[in-house]
């Protein structure tokens, strides 16, 4: 059962990005376009404690999600998430004890990943934003909302991981 | 730490990036409709989006029901006052549209550009990323939506439909930066109206392009903005917006003006999917052409019919 836990919490959040929050929250107030990523945070913080495999098996279910239900651009999302998992994973391995080293990882895999989205739209003709137009409104708004989600999913991740891994071992006896 | 890439994960790096290539060019191609496994993966996928949607939409609905309590008197008065407006105006429009009927009766046509169904639909996603600005209502082609159909709010038109797959359908919302979206619109002015497209979203200025609107036209702020019919697939007369301003274009031949959208684009709830009734533009006058072309010369029928949304 624990094996499908992860997968079932990322198409939760999934919902949750695309259903709840656009009813609850006006997206783009004032010209700043908020946008959720906590499947992302989920796929992170997989490959922080999991490791490469896992990470990047999460991380191209969460792209597949995606690509298929929102975008006509299919493939965009499974590259572009299998790369940051692959990416989260090989930082030390004293990280998983300092939050603010995983916090770290957390910017930066969302800036690599907002570029990445946001370049792939860019060269396929579906956006004219400029550059600058794109850090200002898109990127740090994604960067705060993004990373303090991380710092209020820390504790409660770092719980089911640990959890996670406990109950493996009892399956493996 | 581990090499942190060795050549076989370049490798499969390179291979990833080639079937990327190769899968958006796939997709980016002109396709009429999604994919079989699309079609599944989405009814899927909605049905427990449609499901998570309705304890948010209550719990959405009651907190705004009770901020509406607070200025209910208010509202009250102003209601009163426009009620006598509103009932002399329905007084004139029973009896121009009884006018209309007679008159359509007298140049027998049972039809027109005007005339459309409607289907109620709740909104069940949006996509987070804005770079598309899409949203997946909970009715699809086993209702009877088929692509390119009008959707509107109570306010105005939003958008067309883009997909459909069995249960659910995905809707192209008016301020989305692709380069196909585009509705036939017209401004009604004083004279007769003028004809034009609505074409993309203003980042900037937050409003519709009302583009290649003829330079002897005589448009103003404030006039009204709505559909032409003139696409082939909407109908006549849905409210697209107001117009706010008018300028030159890049080339000075025609004039661009930015449109107000009538309806918001945000915290959308219930869409209606409109159907157009008359099935194409005045049929009688196509053959009218195609016989008189025939007498003439013997030519082949031009296929005047024009794909695209709108």
């Amino acid at each position: 059962m624990v094996r499908y836990l992860l997968p079932f919490l990322v198409f939760f959040s999934f919902l949750i990005e695309g259903t709840w929050f656009q009813i609850f929250v006006n997206t783009s107030a004032g010209g700043v376009e908020w946008v959720p990523r906590i499947t992302l945070l989920l796929v992170i913080f997989t490959s922080i404690y999991r490791g490469p495999g896992a990470g990047i098996i999460l991380g191209l279910f969460a792209g597949a999600l995606y690509d298929l239900t929102y975008t006509d651009l299919l493939g965009l999302y499974i590259f572009s998430f299998g790369l940051v998992a692959y990416l989260c994973s090989y930082p030390f391995r004293g990280i998983k004890s300092s939050l603010l080293l995983q916090l770290s990882v957390v910017v930066g895999a969302l800036v690599i990943f907002e570029w990445m989205t946001y370049g792939i739209y860019y060269v396929a003709d579906y956006t004219d934003v400029i550059f600058a137009d794109f850090f200002v409104w898109r990127l740090m708004p994604s960067l705060l909302l993004n990373t303090a989600a991380a710092a209020l999913l820390y504790l409660p991740l770092q719980k089911l991981f640990i959890y996670i891994e406990k109950s493996e071992k009892i399956w493996q006896r | 730490m581990p090499q942190f890439i060795n050549n076989k994960r370049l490798i499969v790096l390179m291979v990833s990036i080639i079937i990327l290539v190769a899968v958006i060019g796939f997709s980016m191609r002109d396709r009429d409709n999604i994919s079989l496994p699309e079609q599944l993966f989405r009814d899927g996928a909605g049905f427990a989006q449609s499901v998570l949607s309705k304890p948010a939409y209550i719990a959405v609905d009651f907190f705004t029901d009770a901020s509406f309590l607070l200025n209910v008197y208010q509202e009250n008065q102003t209601l009163k006052a426009r009620v006598d407006e509103a009932a002399s105006i329905s007084a004139e429009l029973a009896g121009v549209r009884q006018e209309n009927e007679t008159l359509r009766e007298m140049v027998d046509q049972e039809e027109s550009l005007t005339d459309y169904s409607i289907r109620a639909a709740q909104v069940i996603h949006r996509s987070p990323d804005h770079w598309t600005e899409t949203i997946g209502i909970d009715k699809g082609s086993q209702n009877g939506i088929e692509p390119d159909m009008a959707v509107m709010t109570p306010e105005g038109l939003i958008g067309r439909v883009q997909s459909t797959s069995q249960f659910t359908s995905t809707v192209q919302l008016l301020s989305d930066g692709d380069d196909n979206n585009r509705v036939s619109a017209m401004v009604t002015t004083d004279g007769d109206p003028v004809y034009a497209f609505i074409e993309g979203w203003d980042e900037e200025r937050e409003g519709l392009m009302l583009r290649k609107i003829e330079s002897d036209a005589e448009i103003e702020e404030g006039q009204l903005v709505s559909t032409s019919g003139l696409g082939g697939i909407f109908p006549r007369g849905l409210a697209v917006g107001e117009v706010v301003s008018v300028e030159p274009d890049e080339y000075g031949l025609t004039y661009n003006a930015l449109v107000e959208p009538a309806a918001g684009f945000y915290n959308i709830e219930q869409v209606t999917v409109i159907e157009r009734s008359s099935e194409s533009l005045d049929e009688g006058l196509e053959e009218e052409a195609e016989t008189s072309e025939e007498e003439e010369e013997e030519e082949e029928p031009v296929d005047g019919t024009e794909e695209g949304g709108g």
